[in-house]
């Protein structure tokens, strides 16, 4: 009896009592044992089922969120994608686009002759409108005002250089049609200020291509996987009849600039283009007018000329050379006209070329070039105009679209004496 | 006469032509992964990058994000950059921290049109980005075509900088 005890003892996890319980002390002690584990089993039986809900409930809103970040995914992605669109498609003005250029000169000249100049003007302000009508048919235009001020009297124009409808057949080959430049030399397509050295222009293209050229007309392009490209072109062209008097023979003065022009004579000009290899361009171009008179519709004072073909060649290269990259640029152009007129026969060729080596270094205060030209050029306005010029100066772009510019010039006359002309530029240029 | 001719020759030439088009995203990514790309990924430009990203490219980013594709061995990123007007489509295929394909998929722009030819992406392969974000290796640009060099040059350095944030 004893020995139970001491079991049921153990079994209650007590200690031997002092004085031996009897059996039913024992059983009412385990009674109220079981009793009180009854009720702890209860209590953590409750615990346990308001955990499992509340695990439930825990579940229910992990999956609500879940779906909701997938659906604040989505919506992320949908109004990224549409922030995106913007830009891209939708009204007409997202389609239409705007840009410009503008350079402001700053001129001090001296020549031989005891005269002297100096001159502030704004050269040229020019702005951009293109519209994408679908992927494959664009329009673009070249709006520009001209020394500042254009009018009655005043010194400058307004003229609409560009404005043409461009297709494109593939990826390879397009069409346009409209009033468009001249696909020769190196400045004539390609003359925002940042993209060239020296403030005012090089005067072999000025001069002989003449840029900027543009002429209403036709062209297409066809452009080769391994760089080469052709383009041909139909233009209104050159009349050398159309300037009073004034400059005979001279070729920039016989552009017509689409403004009520003659087209009594049309210009066929071609041009091949390579540049399979970075940094390298090689151009030709050869234009051809059968009458430069425009003379189907002979003015009073008509100038005696016939046909005209001008040649044009340049090479570009541009090479990484140490820390920056040195260019070299040269040009070759060449108008051979037939002119029956004995007093100016020094007006059948007129000719250009110059050599322009440059390097450009890249600073943290944005990008510093230097450059030197040499031009040859021989042309002709009433008489024959022959010039050696030496240029060299500085760029300094300041943003990659905005450019301040220095340079010295020297230019000998080499037909007059003490006609010789130097001095210094300095200008200002942006494109956006 | 002879304009006649050379009207009739330039209709004949361009109206005997057929659209082409150029390489799809996916046509692309089908090459680049063997038929089996994986699933795209978001890299979204935070506030923290976003200084430098306007530093790459020279003008505020007009995305917030930019989709990739990236496995264990290369990581492709396709970039839409301006070039003068019209936005250049780039894919831009990098393995260890280098440029192993610079492709334009679309060139939507007039002029500049070289950037889009194997002789002038090959010179971004092996390229990679130095400690002042710019590329080790120069590239040769193009006349006439600055801008668009310009955008190819960028879209590649903002390639390699997403890149380089994922190792």
């Amino acid at each position: 009896m004893k020995s139970l005890t001491y079991t049921i003892a153990l079994l209650l996890g007590t200690s031997l009592p002092a004085q031996a319980l009897t059996v039913d002390e024992l059983a009412a002690q385990f009674e109220s044992y079981k009793k009180l584990q009854a009720a702890k089993f209860e209590k953590l039986s409750v615990e346990n089922k308001n955990l499992k809900a509340q695990n439930n409930t825990l579940k229910h809103t992990i999956e609500n969120t879940q779906q909701q970040v997938a659906t604040n995914t989505a919506a992320v992605e949908v109004v990224s994608e549409n922030y995106e669109e913007v830009g891209k498609a939708g009204e007409w003005f997202n389609n239409t686009s705007i840009g410009g250029y503008g350079e402001l000169h700053y001129q001090n000249r001296s020549n031989e002759d005891g005269s002297h100049k100096e001159e502030v003007d704004f050269h040229r302000f020019v702005l951009f409108f293109g519209h994408e009508f679908s992927d494959k048919l664009r329009f673009f235009s070249e709006l520009e005002l001209e020394h500042s001020i254009a009018g009655e009297g005043k010194g400058g124009e307004i003229e609409l250089e560009q404005a043409y409808l461009e297709y494109d057949f593939n990826q390879n080959a397009s069409a346009k049609a409209g009033l468009f430049l001249m696909p020769v030399g190196i400045m004539n397509e390609t003359h925002e200020p940042d993209t060239f050295y020296g403030v005012e222009r090089n005067e072999v293209e000025k001069n002989i291509i003449p840029s900027t050229w543009w002429e209403a007309g036709i062209g297409g392009t066809y452009r080769f996987d391994n760089g080469l490209s052709f383009d041909l072109a139909v233009t209104t062209g050159l009349d050398m009849d159309d300037n009073d008097g004034k400059r005979p023979y001279n070729i920039r003065s016989g552009r017509g600039k689409g403004s009520k022009q003659k087209a009594n004579d049309p210009i066929f000009v071609g041009r091949a283009k390579y540049t399979g290899v970075p940094g390298l361009e090689l151009a030709a171009t050869v234009l051809h007018q059968t009458d430069m008179g425009q003379s189907d519709n002979p003015s009073a004072d008509s100038v005696d000329i016939g046909s005209g073909t001008l040649y044009e060649t340049h090479a570009i290269y541009s090479h990484a050379v140490g820390p920056g990259t040195f260019t070299g640029k040269a040009l070759y152009s060449r108008w051979e006209m037939s002119i029956e007129d004995p007093a100016h026969q020094s007006a059948e060729s007129q000719y250009g070329w110059y050599l322009e080596p440059s390097y450009r270094l890249p600073t943290s205060m944005g990008d510093m070039g230097v450059y030197g030209r040499f031009q040859k050029l021989d042309y002709y306005s009433g008489e024959a105009k022959n010039y050696d010029i030496w240029e060299a100066g500085a760029n300094w772009w300041i943003h990659q679209n905005v450019v301040l510019k220095a340079n010295y010039i020297y230019k000998e006359d080499t037909i007059n004496t003490n006609k010789d002309e130097s001095g210094f530029d300095l200008g200002i240029g942006y494109q956006f | 006469m002879l304009k006649n001719i050379l009207l009739i020759t330039l209709l004949t030439f361009f109206s005997s032509l057929h659209a082409e088009e150029y390489q799809s995203r996916d046509e692309f990514l089908q090459q680049v992964f063997q038929g089996t790309p994986p699933k795209p990924k978001s890299f979204w430009i935070k506030k923290d990058i976003r200084e430098k990203v306007t530093n790459i490219l020279k003008h505020k980013p007009g995305f917030l994000r930019t989709r990739y594709w990236q496995t264990a061995e290369q990581s492709v990123w396709i970039i839409n950059e301006i070039g003068k007007i019209k936005p250049i489509t780039v894919a831009i295929v990098i393995k260890d921290n280098k440029i192993d394909l610079l492709k334009v998929l679309a060139f939507r722009e007039s002029r500049g049109w070289e950037v889009k030819h194997d002789f002038f992406t090959d010179q971004f392969k092996n390229n990679s980005l130095n400690s002042e974000l710019n590329l080790d290796q120069a590239i040769d640009g193009i006349s006439g075509a600055t801008l668009s060099v310009r955008a190819l040059t960028k879209v590649a350095k903002l390639a390699l900088f997403f890149n380089g944030l994922m190792v």
